[in-house]
Formats: C-alpha cells, structure tokens, sequence
C-alpha cells in the first residue's frame, strides 16, 4: 500500500440495543448539538482530555503509515486529519506549509469558541505526537481569518517564543518568519 | 213398537246434539276470542317474545381490523456506519505550499522534523 487517504468505512458503528455510539478507534461517543460543545469549558481538563483524545486517533494513524511501502508525504497527514475533521463534524482541514512551518487550516463556516479552540489545539497536539514517539507538538491558535482558523504545531520553546511575539504585537505571520530567520 | 224404538233413538240422537252443543258452549265460555283494545286493530300475528323486545336492534359489526400501533422511531441504520462521504468514502486533505517549495518531494518525517525544528529546541 502506498496510500493512506482517510477511509471513514465502518468509522462509526451504531450499537442500538445499548444505545451506543462506537468509534472505530473504541471510543464511546454521542452526537450531540454543536452548540452544546461550545459550551465547552476551555480549561486544563479540557486540554488533557482533548490531548488523549488526539493521542488515540494519532496512535492509529501512525499504525497506518507504519504499514505502508514507501514513506508517506505530508499528503497523507492531510487527508488523514480532513477525514477525522469532516467525521467529527468540526470543519474541513487543510495542511499549509510556510517555510519549515507546519500548520493546519480549519474552515467551519462558524466563529469557534474558547472551548472548541481548546479542543482543537489539544486534540493535534496529541495527534502529532504520536506520529513521531521523539517529538512533543505543542499547538497555538495563531490566527482567525476569511479562510478559516489556522494552528500552527511547534516544539514548546518555539510556540513560547512566538507568544511572547504576539503578546507584543508583532503579527502571527511575521512572528513564524522571525522564529524562522532566527534559526539560520 | 218399531215406531217406539225409533222414537227412543231420535231421543237419544237429540240428546247427543244437545250435549254437544253445550259443550262447544262451555269451550267458548272458558277460551273468549281475543279482543283488542279499543281503536286498535287485532293484531295479525302473535306479539314478539319479551326477549325479542329487550333484545337491542341489531347492529352491523365493525369489521375486525389490526389494531393500529406506532411505528417505532428508530434511526435508519445505515450498514451500522456512518458514510459521510457519497461517492467514495475517502477523504482527501489538501496541502498548501505558502511559499513555492515543492511539498510533493519531502517526507512527512522530513516535514515534521524540519517543524520540530524550527527555532530551536534548547
């Protein structure tokens, strides 16, 4: 196998003598409005659960690049994290590549709230490090636009650099080209 | 004496129509023809039964239908999975390059450690 496109067959099973909703990874989920979810508190609780939530659906990606012929692109990232997105009900995701900067576009058509962003961010960085066992991705919400929200994935040294950047203004993009130039 | 002998039984043919008639009298007297009240008309034939009067008239039945239930409300099931997808069920992710360099070319585990990378680490 050479591919690994998101292939939601068989994603969700419907238990309706239980009344149970499965996930494929095991999880036990519920379809709930989501508005409910924005209601979601956006504190560490949340984070921690949202990051073992990534941790699972990362597990079982890196299970499926492990099992493939030739090494993945990142194309096989990002039609792995559209998928899980699109079945989860929270928007559709794009990978943008901006020098060696990975981050990830979601587009809604909804203003995220505190909560769901809190979510988000915990949920890829619990998705990523699963992808590579060395690396511990931390996740900043840089940025609200026409396009979407975008979360960019950096090692915690640099995200806190980049904060303390934005805290002074500076603005998201500028801040990932001078975490960049600061590097060489 | 023949014409007493025939006037003997002459008495007794008499006496037997007498008898007779007295009796047919009797049977008259003790069973009176009915009478209906006045200003109604005898009627034809014996009145019905008291049964049959109390008896309700009689109604068509209904005829004998299922009893109607609801139909359960349960959520179509839909081969116990969800296919979000309608052609296909595979999702395809797109990935930007915001700065012209070939993405196509690298890893991921290239694009993930260059990531990691980026600003240092210590």
């Amino acid at each position: 196998m050479t591919q690994s496109a998101f292939d939601a067959t068989g994603f969700l099973r419907f238990d309706l003598a239980n009344g149970s909703i499965i996930s494929r990874e095991g999880e036990q989920l519920a379809l709930i409005p989501i508005d409910l979810l924005d209601a979601l508190e956006p504190g560490e609780q949340t984070r921690q659960r949202s990051v073992a939530f990534g941790k699972t659906h990362g597990k079982h990606f890196a299970e499926i690049i492990a099992g493939l012929t030739e090494p993945p692109g990142v194309e096989a990232l990002a039609d792995h994290l559209a998928g899980l997105t699109a079945v989860f009900g929270l928007g559709r995701s794009a990978v943008e590549i901006r020098g060696n900067a990975i981050l990830f576009r979601l587009t809604s058509g909804r203003e995220l709230s505190a909560g769901v962003v809190t979510l988000l961010t915990g949920f890829l960085a619990g998705f990523m490090s699963e992808i590579e066992p060395e690396t511990t991705f931390e996740i900043l919400h840089m940025q609200v636009d026409d396009d979407g929200d975008l979360f960019w994935a950096g090692n915690p040294k640099a995200i806190k650099q980049v904060k303390d950047w934005l805290a002074d203004g500076v603005k998201p993009m500028e801040a990932l080209w001078l975490l960049s130039e600061e590097g060489r | 004496m023949s014409a007493n002998i025939h006037m003997g039984k002459l008495e007794e043919l008499l006496d037997r129509v007498k008898r007779n008639r007295l009796k047919l009298a009797n049977e008259r007297i003790l069973r009176p023809e009915p009478k209906a009240p006045e200003g109604l008309p005898i009627p034809s034939e014996p009145p019905p039964a008291i049964e049959e009067e109390l008896a309700p008239p009689p109604v068509e039945a209904a005829p004998i239908t299922e009893p109607v239930m609801p139909e359960p409300v349960m959520p179509e099931p839909v081969d116990e999975e969800v296919r979000t997808f309608e052609s296909t069920p595979v999702a395809s992710g797109p990935v930007a390059q915001m700065d012209g360099h070939p993405t196509r070319k690298w890893t991921l585990k290239a694009v993930l450690n260059r990531a990691w990378n980026l600003g240092g680490r210590s």
